[in-house]
Parts: structure tokens; C-alpha cells; sequence
């Protein structure tokens, strides 16, 4: 591979210095003079129909400036597509969940705000409630919204070769249910917004959004503005993980508003109760799964059957249930694929998006399903896997899936072969297998994502580089950095087409009304994407520079180069100028010159059709193979994971230490996923609020993680990058149930697994407090 | 043919569309234009893609048209063009987002 100055080296965030010294600032942080304060009052019925509001009693208060209803909208709605914008920014007719926004209040203060809030009175007509995706769907469960009066919000049914032969042939067929859990994206930075509506009609946002472009048109749309006059500047994020921070919230809504009634800046800050009752969630999924092998392990069919709980509105659910199928034909060779799909409205709150979108599902239930098949079979874990896996296909070749998923690099094998030759899989045996009443356990799983998710749309990156007289970069990207690491490997990316100093590229974050615009940060996509947009605009502004150059050394532009912040003679490298020379040059001969490049991504589209299962998401794939161990206590159930190896072909890695931090972090959220975390719900109610009650692993129960590169270098990516931030979730919760099983005997099937899960398992397998 | 001298075109959507058909039955002569307007005006935004003072159709940055695979704004009449027995509308919506 080509030895790189910039790409590949362990280069400081950009962001670092101002986080580690509390210098960044989040949307909560900003103010500005006269600025009001938002509350928003919430619904306290699951579903119930609003009779009237009365704001008279708060309009009154001492310090309140201005009441909004969803009245004040004008029936204006917002969703993902066209055909399924059903959420109001404030409720109008009904409230579809418990705590649904119907009015909100600009005051002096936060207090005075709440206060008013409590004056505001609405009287509803309770409904009946429905919060089962299955009792929903039956004939005569009350209905959620009109236009979809069976609340099937969306469906699929997908049929991909012969199953039904298929399974009649197979030597082995098994059925189970499986069920991933509710959980929240877990963002530590609540949603939050200043907003100033100024006297010529434009509207400035500060804003928590993660894909600030989509916030633009919905207030565009919503305020009946042309785009020009929307300006969202994008603060430091604090995490997002899809859904919320990639949509908009009712408190986005109601601050533009309520600074339109009162010609002030207005500001919220959900509180983290807020976001844990209201904030979109991850679906939660059941999921009937049928799979068939030879007798040799070989993977003959799949079935899937799943239920989408959606909440109370569509949302970017359609978008869900295709992921949720579609990457179920990967990462092991599937020649016949079924896939029925019913997304399905409940009383419940919204579900959505988050990080390993879709994919989290049906890869835990098949990969967890292939083990169970490997062990009556006799075949052992990694050799069930090493089967099917996907062979990397041969430069200038791809693999098709049987939905049509094409894969140019696959280090699936290569993956699985690092991480059992890791001693944490290798030595597994010669570590003890039970101290008292804790049984310790090795899992297995291998599993993939996607990366640069493209769809139909304005689905293209741009980048704009400016090189300063000084020979300094500026460096403009609609791309958001939400934590993730982006503006890092963004300005890696333009350093080394440049040919300039890592720290001489200065990146500005998000402003729409000045950065090129940028479908968001989601699918991983933004290295990708935007990084290729990157790549080409520093490419244009570097054969200005060369354009220049090369007259002053009378050659051709082609015979220069730049590196390491040098311009010099392809074939006399001691002839050579600092690269800040060759931008004055490049700056002030004659008249001058203004040095702009230009890049937009275009990888083009091969379209993908939800209604038949048929399409290329992504530009590329990431594979994962992960161990992990862990070790259960067979009397109280409870679980303490020790140890991950994730071994992760992310093509090239670009910047390691932003590979391994991504690992990292999407691991330990899937561990969480996998054993901690989970709404306690009954009838709509949410009853752990707080993140005292809704339990995520505190650092000190982070096991020990080694990440393993696993180097393909796809053709498509920059730099032969693929994605490395959602694979790690989707491969941890079927190694950690695989690790479960290896310690207990027991296959658990719905996540999280608690303790009273474990107990109940081994009780049934009359395995309970089995000592040593 | 389809029954009493109407044709049938053949109605592809890529997104779950429970208000568009898979078949519609249209009178000889019919144009595209009518094809649309008696698809679109099914679906709850119908008022938003259907300019109610001029009749113009709006669907760019929301659907992608084609008829058999020609995008709506290459076809050389454009919604004027003649529907035959047997075409292939293809309506793909356009989501605005992602994960």
C-alpha cells in the first residue's frame, strides 16, 4: 500500500484541545440578549383526543410572553417522505403517546416557563390504547392515525430465490423468536435549540442536530421560507446516534415559533426525563426467524418474520424495515431469502433510527440462530461461520447478494481467523471454566454493516477548500462532526491530497448559510462521502496551485508535485519551494488569483426499491468478527463481561485512533444493548426516567477491548476506507449471547438479557446455582 | 388490450403506497398527465403535489417518475406523452434523511 504523510498517522483530534478544556460549546451554552425561555407542556394520556386548550390562565402569568398550540402550525406536518408526513409539531386533533408536546411557553425563565405551563388547560377525551405491535395489528385494535386504519404504518414482503424447496431439502430447518429491546440512543447531550426570528423574516438556529440540513428544510417548510432565509450554525455536538439528533424535535419547532410572537431569541434544553419518555428510540423488533442448513453447514434459507413496534408516528420507519431485511443476506452466502415485514403503529413513543440501523436486528437473530444450528450439527462456531462466510472477492470483481447487495472487499474470514487466533478465543480452554458460582463463557459472532448509505435524493457531499496566502488551508464541509471524529478525518483527508501540514488545514464547523449542503451524518457515510467530496476539492485547488507553479518553473503542471508542504520537480525532487511560496505565487502573480476547490460526491445510485428488497445502500461494506468473554453468576444471574477482541476490516484505516475509539464505543453500547439497558414500559408509561433507573454500563464495567485492523482497501472509499463506527454494535449482542451460552448452557434469545433472564433460563435448564 | 378497449399500465412503486394500485385501467388516449392526476389524487398530500389554480403537477425533490424506465422530465412530450397498453409507471419516492 502507498505510504501516506498524513493518512493512517495517529494525529491529534482537531476538537481535542477545546473538549478536554471545557472550551466547547453545545447548543445549551449559547445566549443571547433578551433571550426568552421554552417550556413545553406534555400530554399525560397515552391516547387521548384533545376537546380544547385554554392558554388564557398562562398568557396571564408575570412573565410570560407568548403561548403556541399546534394550532399556531397551520396543520403543517413533517416525516421522512412525502407520503408519511403524519407528526405535528404539536398535537392538534389527538396525542398518539404519553407526554406528546400539545403547547409550549416563552417566559423570562425556565421557571416561569414551567409554571405556565402548569396554567395551561386542555381537556381530552381519553381512548383506548394499544402498545403490543402484534394486538395492533389484529382486526378491531383501535385505530392510531386514520390514513392507516389496520396501523400497519409500512410493510415488505420479499421473496429472493425458492425458500419453501429450499427448506424441504435442507437437512436441518429450525424456528425461533427472538426480540431486540426498546432502548434510547443515549446521547448525553439533550436536544437543544436557540432560536432568533429576526425582523427580516430570517431565521437563525443554534441547534443539537446532527444533520442540521434536514432541520433547515423542515423549518423552511414549516415556516413557509424560502431556504435562503434558514441559517442553522452548528455548535459542538454531544453525541447522536441517529433519530433524535438526525431529526427534529417539537422544542425545534415551538422556540422558531414562539421568537415569531414575540420578535425575541428563544431557547429549550430538553431534560433528560424528556428524552427518555419522548425522544425517538430504537425500534423494538420481534422477530420470527426460520434458517435452514445441509448437513454440512451450509446455509440453505432464511425466513424472516418481523414486527417493527413503531411508536406513534411513521417516522423514518420505512427506511428501518428495509435496513432491518435487507442486511440479512450478508455477511454468509444466503441463496434463498424471504422477508415479510409489518411496521406497526402502537400508543407508545416514536421509534426511529439509531446507530447499526436495522442491521442490529436480524443480524443478532441470525447469527445467534446459525450457532444454535452449528451445535446440533455438531459443527463448532467458527467453522459453521468460516463455512458460509463471503470469500473477498478477487480486485475488480464483486460479490452479489441475492438481493442484489454488491461487495467488492470482504475480510469476513480473514476477521474471524484474527480473532480466534487472539489468545481470548485461542486459550479459552485453558482458562478455568467455573470459580464458585461464577461460569465463565468464550462467544463468537461475525456479522457486517453498510457504509456511505446513498439513496434516492439530494444524497451528495460538497467540500470547498481555500488556500490562504500564507500557504494555510480553510476548509468548508456540510458534514457535521457529532462526536464521531469527522472533522479529524475530513481535514487528514484534504492534508494529504494538498500535500500540506495536518495542522495547517483549519476546518469550520456547519453553517448553512455558508457551508456547502450535506444530507447528514448517519449510515456511515460522512468519511465516505464527504471524504471523497474532500479528496476532489483539494485535488481542484491543488492543480490550481500546480497551474501556477508550473509557469513560475516553466513545466508542466504534471511535472510537479506537492508533499510534506513542498512543491517540487517530479524528476529533480531537490527542486523544490515551501507551499507557502507556491501560494503567494499562486495568490499575487500578476492581477492575483482567489484559490477555490471544489468536490461533490458522486458515486452514483443504484436505487433502492423497499417494496421488493432489492438495492445497493451502501458504497461499501465493513465486516466484523468479535470474541468476547464473560463470566455469569449461575445463582443471581448477574453477568460481568472481562473481555472483547473486535477484529474489523474498515478497509484502510485512516485515522486509528478514531477506528478504535468507534469500535470501542459502538461495542460497549451493543454490550449495553446485550445485557443492561431497556425501557421498563406498561401501557405507554415509562418507568425508568432517569438514567439512576435506565442502567448503561458506567466506565468501570467497560471490559477490556482489543481492536484488531483487518485491511481490505476497497476501491471505493478514500483512501480505501470502509465505515468503522456501526459495525462493532451489530457484531457485540450475538457474541455476548454466544459467551452466555458458552458459560451456561442456555441460548437467551430477547435482549437485554437481565439477571432474572439468566435465572429463569438455567432454573428451566435445571442449571441454577450450579457451583463449582 | 385490457376490458372494453381500455389499456392497463402497470404501476410500480418502491415504497409502501397502499393508496396506489398496482394496475390502472385508463381510457384510450389517455396521456400521462391523467395517469398522474388519478394516482396522485389518492394520496393525503394530493393537495400539496397538485397546484389547485394552475393543475400543475409538483413532484420534483418528493417523487421520481418513470415511465418504462424514461425519467418523466426526459420523456419528449413530457406528461402529454400517449400511455399504451402495457407501460410501466414507476413512482419512487424521495426520502428526505437517514439513520
Amino acid at each position: 500500500m502507498e505510504e501516506y504523510s498524513v493518512i493512517g498517522k495517529r494525529v491529534p483530534r482537531i476538537d481535542a484541545r477545546e473538549k478536554v478544556m471545557g472550551e466547547a460549546k453545545y447548543a445549551a451554552d449559547y445566549g443571547l440578549p433578551g433571550m426568552l425561555w421554552c417550556k413545553v407542556l406534555r400530554a399525560p394520556y397515552p391516547h387521548a383526543r384533545i376537546v380544547n386548550i385554554d392558554t388564557n390562565r398562562a398568557m396571564r402569568l408575570p412573565g410570560v410572553k407568548a403561548v403556541v398550540t399546534g394550532a399556531d402550525f397551520g396543520g403543517w406536518t413533517w416525516g421522512f417522505m412525502a407520503t408519511t408526513r403524519d407528526e405535528p409539531p404539536l398535537a392538534v386533533d389527538k396525542v398518539r403517546y404519553l407526554y406528546e408536546a400539545v403547547a409550549a411557553v416563552a417566559a423570562v425563565d425556565e421557571e416561569t416557563a414551567e409554571e405556565a405551563c402548569e396554567l395551561i388547560k386542555v381537556e381530552y377525551e381519553q381512548l383506548p390504547g394499544i402498545f403490543d405491535p402484534e394486538e395492533a395489528m389484529k382486526q378491531g385494535a383501535p385505530v392510531i392515525h386514520d390514513y392507516r386504519p389496520n396501523n400497519v404504518s409500512v410493510e415488505y414482503h420479499w421473496n429472493f430465490g425458492d425458500v419453501e424447496k429450499a427448506f424441504a431439502d435442507s437437512y436441518i430447518v429450525r424456528e425461533d423468536r427472538f426480540e431486540t429491546g426498546k432502548v434510547v440512543t443515549g446521547f448525553l447531550e439533550p436536544p437543544a435549540s436557540l432560536a432568533y426570528y429576526d425582523p427580516s423574516g430570517q431565521i437563525t438556529v443554534w441547534a443539537a442536530k446532527q444533520s442540521p440540513y434536514f432541520h433547515y428544510r423542515h423549518l423552511a417548510a414549516c415556516f413557509r421560507l424560502p431556504l435562503s432565509k434558514i441559517r442553522i450554525v452548528q455548535p459542538f455536538i454531544g453525541g447522536g446516534f441517529g433519530g433524535t439528533k438526525n431529526d427534529s424535535v417539537a422544542g425545534d419547532f415551538c422556540v422558531v415559533m414562539l421568537s415569531k410572537k414575540t420578535g425575541k431569541p428563544v431557547k429549550y434544553v430538553y431534560t433528560m426525563e424528556e428524552v427518555l419518555t419522548t425522544c425517538r428510540r430504537r425500534h423494538n423488533m420481534i422477530i420470527y426467524n426460520k434458517m435452514g442448513m445441509t448437513k454440512d453447514g451450509i446455509l440453505t434459507a432464511v425466513e424472516s418474520r418481523v414486527i417493527g413496534n413503531g411508536g406513534g408516528y411513521t417516522a423514518i420507519g420505512p427506511l428501518t424495515m428495509y435496513l432491518t431485511g435487507s442486511g440479512t443476506t450478508l455477511p454468509y452466502r444466503l441463496p434463498n431469502y424471504k422477508y415479510d415485514a409489518w411496521r406497526v403503529f402502537t400508543n407508545n413513543p416514536v421509534s426511529a433510527a439509531m446507530r447499526g440501523h436495522g442491521f442490529t436486528h436480524t443480524r443478532f437473530a441470525c447469527d445467534v440462530q446459525m450457532d444454535m444450528l452449528g451445535e446440533e450439527l455438531g459443527i463448532d462456531p467458527v467453522e459453521i461461520r468460516m463455512r458460509n462466510a463471503i470469500d473477498n472477492p478477487a480486485p475488480g470483481t464483486e460479490y452479489r447478494t441475492v438481493n442484489g447487495i454488491g461487495i467488492k472487499t470482504c475480510g469476513l474470514k480473514e476477521a474471524i481467523t484474527a480473532a480466534v487466533a487472539d489468545p481470548l478465543w485461542a486459550d479459552r480452554e485453558k482458562t478455568p471454566k467455573q470459580e464458585g458460582f461464577v461460569s465463565h463463557g468464550v462467544g463468537l459472532s461475525g456479522t457486517t454493516y453498510q457504509g456511505g448509505a446513498r439513496q434516492l435524493g439530494h444524497q451528495s457531499c460538497g467540500a470547498i477548500i481555500r488556500i490562504c496566502e500564507d500557504g494555510t488551508v480553510n476548509f468548508l464541509t456540510g458534514a457535521t462532526d457529532c462526536g464521531q471524529g469527522s472533522d479529524t478525518v475530513l481535514s487528514m483527508i484534504a492534508a494529504e491530497e494538498l500535500g500540506v501540514r495536518y495542522e495547517d488545514i483549519a476546518i469550520k464547523r456547519v453553517d448553512t448559510a455558508y457551508t456547502p449542503v450535506d444530507p447528514g451524518s448517519y449510515g456511515s457515510r460522512v468519511t465516505l462521502l464527504a471524504g471523497q467530496a474532500t479528496q476532489l476539492a483539494a485535488r481542484d485547488a491543488k492543480r490550481q496551485l500546480l497551474e501556477a507553479g508550473a509557469k513560475t518553473w516553466n513545466c508542466a503542471p504534471d511535472d510537479m508535485e506537492i508533499k510534506n508542504g513542498f512543491a517540487y520537480l517530479k524528476a529533480d525532487p531537490e527542486k523544490r519551494m515551501s507551499f507557502e511560496k507556491l501560494a503567494k505565487i499562486a495568490c499575487y502573480e500578476g492581477a492575483g488569483a482567489v484559490i477555490i476547490g471544489r468536490g461533490h460526491s458522486s458515486y452514483g445510485l443504484e436505487t433502492i426499491d423497499f417494496n421488493r428488497g432489492t438495492g445497493n445502500g451502501g458504497t461499501s461494506y465493513s465486516f466484523t468478527a468479535q470474541t468476547v468473554r464473560l463470566g455469569v453468576d449461575m445463582e443471581t444471574g448477574k453477568v460481568d463481561v472481562t473481555d472483547f477482541t473486535i477484529a474489523h476490516d474498515a478497509g484502510v484505516p485512516l485515522h486509528p485512533v478514531s477506528v478504535e475509539s468507534q469500535n470501542e464505543g459502538g461495542a460497549v453500547q451493543g454490550l449495553s444493548q446485550a445485557v443492561y439497558e431497556g425501557f421498563i414500559m406498561e401501557n405507554g408509561v415509562t418507568y425508568n426516567r432517569t438514567l439512576l433507573d435506565y442502567k448503561m454500563p458506567r466506565s468501570t464495567d467497560v471490559p477490556d477491548i482489543k481492536v484488531i485492523d483487518i485491511i481490505t482497501n476497497d476501491p471505493d472509499g478514500p483512501f480505501g476506507a470502509k465505515e468503522a463506527s456501526e459495525g462493532s454494535i451489530v457484531s457485540t449482542p450475538p457474541a455476548v449471547i454466544s459467551a452466555l451460552h458458552a458459560a451456561t448452557g442456555v441460548w437467551f434469545k430477547k435482549l437485554p438479557v437481565t439477571p432474572e433472564d439468566i435465572v429463569k433460563g438455567l432454573k428451566e435448564a435445571g442449571k441454577w446455582g450450579v457451583k463449582d | 388490450m385490457g376490458s372494453e378497449g381500455l389499456i392497463t399500465v402497470r404501476i410500480k412503486t418502491t415504497v409502501h403506497m397502499p393508496e396506489v394500485p398496482a394496475e390502472v385501467e385508463m381510457g384510450q388516449g389517455a396521456v400521462l398527465r391523467d395517469l398522474l392526476m388519478k394516482l396522485l389524487q389518492k394520496l393525503p398530500i394530493a393537495n400539496e403535489l397538485i397546484d389547485r389554480g394552475t393543475g400543475e403537477i409538483k413532484l420534483e425533490g418528493l417523487f421520481e417518475v418513470r415511465l418504462n424506465a424514461v425519467p418523466r422530465n426526459s420523456l419528449p412530450a413530457g406528461d402529454t406523452t400517449e400511455l399504451h397498453h402495457g407501460d410501466i409507471l414507476t413512482l419512487s419516492l424521495i426520502l428526505l434523511g437517514g439513520g
